[in-house]
């Protein structure tokens, strides 16, 4: 038989009925200029060696502006060559001067790795004894000392800044007294409260510079957001200049709205978005064009691959579909990473682990299974796909939730709208105060001191009072016997994982991945079926208390799916305003989840084959809250109506909430209920999404009148008719949700 | 508390300059030494500080001079000027005086090795002029650390080795972490490190409960410490004393820090005796012979370790048996075949009655008469041995992954051996 082109398989997909938005991305020429005169004439040749003559208008602006001492942050879209907007720099102020220093920060261990080999590449070219390394946890000690004496350019994340480097920063003299750059790749991954963590320890960095007498140059990269000027000049400190000229060319680009037809009338049933990409994936897969899938679940990634490994066996081998998401071991995703850039690996299916900016080349196809949530998100995995020439194609497979169908059935809300903003708020004093009590240990506070744009004396003085730091003269010392670091993870999800062990054969155990806890309670518990790279293994012991998963290779045509249960519970309340119809309040609460039981359900056909519990002890969240309880209701609104009031609220608070108190979307969660446990009463409760608090939920409660404000503001202004995906979630046949909203909002 | 601090503060005001304390003098030695020109107050004094002053500033310098006849428990602190030669081998194969030596010990505001940890008490000693004597050098408050730093620093300059107790990665990366705070320059900051942690690991891992200091000197040196303040809590101690201002507070960790100093002189002392052959060996477990002939191996005392190897195959029983295996492989390693042979031979033998036999002697002997005595059917002689061992062990712990693996190999062994065999026979 043969295979079909690209062009021709987007020419059978136009007449497909399940197309229910067709949207075509104008191609773009190259723009470029001549490499600048100043360049090092060994970078030059390095470049033209890997056929490079001019370079695009970004990367050129990104080298004048930061050659004329300007600090930049670039918007580039994936494959845009970001990277050369900052090696270009970095590599010529070494060319020049040999004691030149330079350190890069990635958000992951695995992007640095890649940078590595990205950047010797053209080292070697350069025939230069430049020197660049990764430092993390997983550098061995024999080379530490190396790395911290002759390292040219240091690649780290800001964990390992926080923890590793800054503290120990009398190891690094020769770093920090020649730093002139320093590079923060993937800048829009900074925000919430792992931002506004990393744009303390910049604060904490740029202390460290100053004391070695360096002032080094901020060359920051960023996927599209909202806000990356503002962004990057809240992290760093610093003006910046924006650089989004990208001169890279694009080919043509198919972004089609794909949703799965309905089975089933009276019921208004789809057929599932997983089968729907099982079988387009498979048509471009069989021609032989490199695609990538992504699903919005572990579970899912392992289900269409081994669904997609079956459809082609024949046709191509196993090894050419591959799946990839966190979990994987680190050199096993290195392999599939290099597959797909030097093409053995045709196909692959992933979850958003991919949206980073790993380096697997440019694809031809990228199907999505669903929404991924935000627009930001959708473009990056977009971004996948498309090369600098010729056509590329963009699915995205609606499933059945009301988000997806909205947006599937109204294009013009997600081509309109702009990505969202990424916020921080290095501010907030829990954060604030963890970070200075790591540079007063690095080195002496003086009183009038600023960290950031702030006058800190207060804090240090109550640290004073507290006998954590030591005031002698006009100086603050720590005084402390702990290492204050290591107490402060700049992530709120626990670093805890489980790790899966294959005891298949006896002889030869071994480890094939690892999950974080949280994730493990649903995945991982006693006889789940775990699918690993399409292999299905059968969990037989799950040993909670030392992180380990035993798990065994099985055969069956069933996958399970378990339930989580998650509770609020009020521990006190601290603070509380009576209001007309409810009583707003603020305390301590603990969320639990718990899973329940599990599912089995047939693989060939989804039904559910049975089932059974789960025992596994609950974790907990214990944090602050604020909530509002309604004291009196309508008594004409009915339960169901009452309900969609609440979740329609709490979805409009989920928008405005991360606005008004600067973090980010998953930093703070909303919770509806119907009858809260403590009162019985309707409630919604917003609270912390970090073990502690880290006071957004007081500063809800502090400024709840302009949440309301907000809310209610949001909802009269959507131009929806009766409620959409943007305000109250969907609409609901004439029960006037958003009148009602706007009402109970007034009277709150 | 704060009645703690009206009280220092009214010392501070009323009492007149003291005499120093009966163990203390001022530093006469030091070049710089100056008249104090500030009396530092009766609770110093009572601590036997004085305040040492000079053009960086001043900080409270205790200095108590210790006769060469003190006893500090087995040892007499002159006791070094017999054995230092001995201990040359510590120190690169070089021969040095005891004076070239500085005992060095710190005690700090925390752990690791991080910019926050403060040394906020250098204890140095070193041999002068008939005495030992410890200098501790002590700061009030963060703005005393220059003119300590400073201090530390001439003083350094007289010797060629610093002699510490997990020194090399601990107290002096910290030390080098003040100067480069202070911006200023230790100019003797690759001095010679001799860090008696490794010889005291190298011996003793096995026979002492920890390798601490205070372990040590207690059961080699048999120094006991009465009343001590352990190093744990000097961080805690430092605080309340900042916190509260009552220097009293420090007695115990000044004494502390001082007991440590001692012991380091005295382990060179003992490290001397060791890499001399006089120690007792008469006393030592197994276990101590064995690790003592290692060490001494590692240094090229052959002879002394020979000694020690001797005593412990002089032994009875189990003790000895277990290290039989490991000193032969360390024959087998120096390529002393002979007596490897002999102590294999020896365990084989005398194992054959035994109920459970180990099978490793068995295999080193097939491997031996393979490999280096090209004797063939000695070999199989062995191996076959090994194989009848390695199936009673096996059969009694089932067949585990380990075991089946160790069986194949001798299996495989058997077979090559019968070819070889059949060949040198069809050849002859």
């Amino acid at each position: 038989m043969k295979k079909k082109s690209l062009a021709e398989l987007i020419q059978d997909l136009r007449t497909n009925a399940n197309v229910v938005n067709w949207h075509e991305i104008e191609p773009q020429d190259a723009r470029t200029k001549p490499i600048p005169e100043s360049v090092d004439a060994r970078i030059r040749e390095a470049l033209i060696k890997r056929g490079i003559t001019d370079i695009y208008t970004h990367q050129h602006s990104a080298y004048q502006a930061v050659q004329k001492g300007e600090n930049i942050v670039a918007v580039t879209p994936t494959a845009s060559g970001k990277t050369l907007c900052y090696n270009l720099p970095v590599l010529q102020a070494i060319a020049q001067d040999e004691t030149s220093r330079a350190l890069y920060l990635f958000p992951t261990k695995a992007l640095a790795q890649d940078q590595k080999s990205e950047l010797n590449e053209i080292i070697k070219e350069m025939g230069t004894e430049i020197k660049s390394y990764t430092y993390d946890g997983d550098t061995s000690p024999a080379i530490r000392q190396l790395v911290r004496k002759a390292g040219h350019i240091v690649i780290t994340n800001p964990d390992m800044l926080h923890s590793g480097i800054l503290p120990h920063h009398t190891k690094w003299v020769s770093l920090f007294e020649n730093l002139k750059y320093i590079v923060i790749d993937e800048l829009h991954t900074y925000r919430g409260v792992f931002g506004s963590h990393v744009a303390n320890v910049i604060r904490r960095l740029k202390r460290i510079c100053r004391f070695y007498g360096s002032n080094p140059i901020f060359i920051c990269t960023s996927a599209t957001i909202a806000n990356p000027k503002d962004l990057a000049e809240q992290l760093t400190g610093e003006p910046m200049r924006l650089i989004d000229d990208n001169g890279a060319p694009r080919g043509r680009k198919h972004f089609v709205f794909y949703n799965p037809p309905v089975v089933n009338e009276p019921l208004n049933i789809r057929k599932s978005a997983t089968v729907e990409v099982n079988s387009l994936a498979k048509d471009f897969l069989k021609n032989n064009i490199q695609t990538i899938i992504f699903a919005r679940s572990r579970v899912r990634v392992e289900l269409i691959l081994s669904h997609i490994q079956e459809l082609v066996k024949h046709e191509l081998g196993t090894k050419s579909i591959r799946g990839y998401r966190g979990g994987y071991l680190p050199q096993q995703r290195r392999e599939i990473e290099r597959g797909l850039r030097e093409g053995e690996i045709l196909g692959v299916v992933s979850t958003n682990a991919l949206e980073l900016g790993v380096d697997i080349g440019q694809l031809q196809v990228c199907v999505m299974t669903g929404y991924p949530g935000s627009v930001a998100s959708t473009w990056q995995q977009a971004g996948r796909a498309g090369r600098r020439h010729g056509e590329a194609l963009i699915l995205m497979v609606a499933g059945s939730t009301p988000i997806d169908q909205y947006i599937v059935q109204n294009p013009e809300y997600f081509f309109d709208r702009t990505p969202e903003a990424a916020r921080i708020n290095p501010e907030n004093l829990i954060i604030l105060v963890d970070h200075l009590k790591c540079a007063v240990y690095e080195l002496p506070f003086r009183e009038m001191e600023a960290f950031g744009p702030l006058d800190v004396t207060d804090i240090m003085d109550y640290l004073t009072e507290e006998r954590v730091v030591h005031k002698n003269a006009d100086t603050f010392y720590w005084a402390n016997q702990s290492f204050p670091a290591s107490n402060i993870s700049l992530r709120s999800a626990s670093q805890d994982n489980v790790v899966i062990v294959d005891q298949s054969n006896v002889a030869n155990v071994k480890i094939i991945g690892e999950m974080d806890k949280f994730s493990a309670m649903t995945l991982l518990h006693d006889e789940a079926i775990y699918l690993h790279e399409g292999v299905q293994y059968q969990v037989e012991k799950l040993d909670w208390d030392h992180n380990k998963a035993y798990v065994r290779e099985v055969d069956v045509e069933y996958y399970t799916d378990a339930n989580l249960a998650v509770q609020l519970k009020v521990l006190e309340i601290d603070k509380t305003r009576e209001r007309e119809k409810g009583t707003l309040q603020f305390g301590d609460v603990t969320v639990t989840a718990m899973p329940t039981i599990y599912k089995k359900i047939k693989l060939s056909s989804f039904e559910n084959i049975g089932s059974g519990p789960i025992h596994i002890p609950e974790i907990e969240l214990h944090t602050s809250a604020a909530w509002i309880e309604l004291k009196q209701v309508d008594p004409d609104i009915g339960t169901k109506t009452l309900e969609n009031l609440l979740l329609g609220i709490a979805n409009v608070m989920k928008h405005i909430v991360p606005v008004m108190v600067m973090c980010d979307r998953n930093d703070i969660h909303v919770v509806s209920q119907i009858k809260a446990a403590h009162t019985q009463l309707p409630t919604i409760f917003i609270y912390d999404h970090y073990p502690g608090g880290i006071g957004l939920a007081d500063e809800v409660f502090r400024r709840f009148d302009e949440m309301r404000a907000a809310a209610k503001n949001l909802i009269q202004k959507c131009p929806c008719k009766d409620g959409c995906p943007s305000c109250i979630g969907t609409e609901m046949e004439g029960s006037h949700l958003k009148a009602r909203s706007i009402e109970l909002l007034d009277r709150l | 508390m704060s009645g703690l601090r009206d009280r220092l503060l009214r010392h501070m005001k009323t009492s007149p300059a003291h005499p120093s304390a009966p163990a203390a003098s001022p530093e006469p030695t030091s070049p710089e030494a100056s008249p104090p020109e500030a009396s530092l107050g009766e609770a110093w004094e009572k601590l036997g500080t004085s305040l040492h002053h000079d053009e960086r500033g001043s900080f409270p310098l205790r200095r108590r001079v210790f006769p060469l006849e003190h006893r500090h428990g087995q040892y007499r602190m002159g006791d070094l000027y017999e054995e230092a030669p001995l201990l040359a081998a510590l120190l690169d194969g070089e021969e040095a005086a005891p004076e070239e030596m500085l005992f060095f010990d710190t005690e700090t505001t925390g752990l690791g090795v991080g910019a926050g940890n403060v040394p906020f008490l250098l204890g140095a000693a070193y041999y002068r002029g008939g005495s030992f004597i410890v200098e501790q050098m002590l700061i009030r408050n963060p703005s005393e650390e220059v003119a300590m730093l400073h201090y530390f620093n001439r003083l350094l300059d007289r010797f060629r080795y610093v002699v510490s107790y997990n020194g090399r990665t601990f107290d002096w990366p910290i030390l080098k972490n003040r100067y480069i705070l202070n911006r200023l320059v230790l100019d003797k900051e690759d001095i010679r490190q001799v860090d008696f942690l490794y010889p005291s690991r190298s011996l003793w891992r096995n026979t002492l409960p920890s390798c601490r200091l205070s372990k040590v000197e207690e059961s080699r040196l048999g120094h006991i410490r009465v009343d001590d303040v352990p190093g744990s809590l000097a961080p805690m101690l430092y605080f309340r004393f900042l916190a509260e201002g009552d220097p009293s507070v420090l007695a115990g960790v000044l004494d502390h820090n001082e007991q440590d100093v001692l012991s380091l002189a005295c382990l060179a002392s003992h490290f001397g005796r060791a890499l001399g052959g006089k120690l007792e060996l008469d006393q030592m477990e197994a276990e101590e012979l064995f690790r003592l002939g290692v060490w001494l191996e590692k240094y090229g005392k052959q002879e002394l370790a020979e000694t020690a190897f001797e005593r412990l195959l002089a032994m009875e029983g189990q003790e000895r048996s277990l290290y039989c295996l490991e000193l032969a492989s360390l024959y087998k390693k120096r390529g002393q075949d002979e007596r490897a042979v002999a102590l294999w031979k020896q365990m084989v033998n005398g194992r054959q009655a035994a109920f459970l036999p180990s099978v490793a002697p068995y295999i080193e002997l097939a491997m031996y008469y393979e490999h280096k005595a090209k004797q063939y059917s000695s070999a199989l002689y062995y191996a076959e041995e090994a194989m009848n061992a390695a199936w009673r062990r096996a059969s009694l712990n089932r067949l585990r992954p380990k075991e089946k693996d160790l069986l194949e190999d001798i299996r495989k062994r058997t077979e090559r051996l019968r070819r070889k065999l059949l060949r040198t026979q069809a050849g002859s």
